[in-house]
């Protein structure tokens, strides 16, 4: 089953009224819509603010959704108008640049500068991500074992041969299986 | 970063590194969302009185347009491009948001090569809707040229091609008419 055919059963059911494809709807998006808010510079009441109502939104929108394919770029930009609404509703309220602070010299308190990505692009890049993490996380263990230990920091990664005992996958088997999984996960940000 | 459709082995590595860093919600965040609980399924009997219900409503209603003016509440170019927090270069996209009675329209301008593309997004009950764009090339002239396209599912609509100048745009949703204020599509003024 892939990605989205799998997204797909979670909306049916969570259509005919189960609680637990609800409860895995919530967990497949919840560290999506988490990233996006978390970039917005909300503080931490806001955020979860916002997060709560990004899944009330989404629970009255699957009723009337006809394509689960697009529901995770429904989500992210849920989430990102959702907190940008909260961030002006903010605005309204408190002064959100630090130019009564003696000491700030008027820097504004939203220069998060995260990564110097343009917001859109930022935000695809996370759908990415998100897409990637699932895949991983669907690995059968030994293969998400692999690729914890092959994705690891240059400077923390073990060599082969400890790899392959930790495994206890043969030295010249990690490479061939190392490929697969790289294909694998390859086909799910292309799907 | 842009997406990569095709990464080789050691992009995918780095963006798997990355996705295996992305945090999880708090998990009484998760949990709270998850007590939302499912969406009431969808029973016979409700959607039968519903549709009766409703073709009632929409035969006497029908000729009753209410016709609803859309706030502005947000628009990016309205900020200091700093106090955004979102990026260190100047950002050609445009980003508006309004809200019109339980409704809020999401709408983007982003240039492409000479021209402007407008996309956007309805957030509301609708599940169905028309916009038309007017635009003119000069403030306030009479000759505007007019576009009409739909709200797909998600409720997002689009038009591209267009030239710098202003343009009007009236969404159709049901029996309501939401004007959103003019809006000035070209470069950045500073």
């Amino acid at each position: 089953m892939d990605i989205d055919e799998e997204l797909l059963e979670l909306v049916v059911g969570c259509r005919a009224g189960d609680q637990a494809a609800w409860t895995a709807l919530v967990q497949r998006f919840q560290r999506l819509v988490f990233a996006v808010v978390c970039r917005m510079g909300l503080d931490e009441h806001d955020a979860a603010d916002v997060f709560q109502t990004v899944f009330e939104r989404l629970n009255k929108h699957l009723p009337t959704l006809k394509d689960p394919s697009r529901l995770r770029a429904w989500v992210v930009t849920t989430a990102k108008r959702e907190a940008l609404l909260q961030r002006q509703r903010a605005r309204r309220t408190v002064s959100m640049t630090m130019a009564d602070d003696e000491d700030s010299a008027g820097t504004p308190e939203w220069d998060l500068a995260d990564d110097a990505l343009r917001p859109e692009q930022s935000l695809s890049h996370l759908q990415q991500l998100d897409r990637l993490r699932h895949a991983i996380d669907r690995l059968e263990p030994r293969a998400r074992s692999l690729v914890e230990m092959l994705f690891c920091d240059e400077d923390e990664r073990l060599p082969y041969e400890d790899i392959a005992r930790q495994l206890g996958m043969a030295v010249g088997s990690l490479g061939p299986t190392r490929q697969r999984v790289l294909e694998r996960l390859r086909r799910s940000l292309a799907a | 970063m842009a997406p990569l459709d095709s990464p080789s082995d050691d992009e995918l590595m780095a963006l798997g590194r990355q996705a295996m860093s992305l945090p999880d919600a708090p998990a009484h965040w998760v949990r709270r969302a998850a007590d939302i609980g499912v969406p009431e399924p969808e029973r016979p009997w409700k959607s039968l009185v519903g549709d009766l219900a409703g073709a009632v409503v929409n035969a006497v209603s029908a000729a009753v347009i209410r016709q609803i003016h859309a706030a502005l509440d947000f628009d990016s170019w309205a900020s200091p491009a700093s106090a955004t927090g979102m990026r260190s270069m100047p950002d050609r996209t445009r980003h508006l948001l309004f809200s019109a009675k339980g409704r809020d329209i999401d709408v983007r301008i982003i240039p492409v090569a000479e021209r402007y593309a407008m996309a956007g997004q309805v957030l509301g009950s609708d599940d169905f809707g028309t916009v038309e764009l007017v635009h003119r090339p000069l403030p306030g002239s009479d000759d505007g040229e007019s576009h009409v396209s739909s709200l797909d599912e998600l409720g997002e609509f689009r038009f591209s091609g267009l030239r710098q100048g202003t343009v009007s745009i009236t969404l159709r949703l049901g029996n309501d008419e939401v004007l959103l204020p003019s809006i000035d599509v070209g470069e950045r003024r500073v």
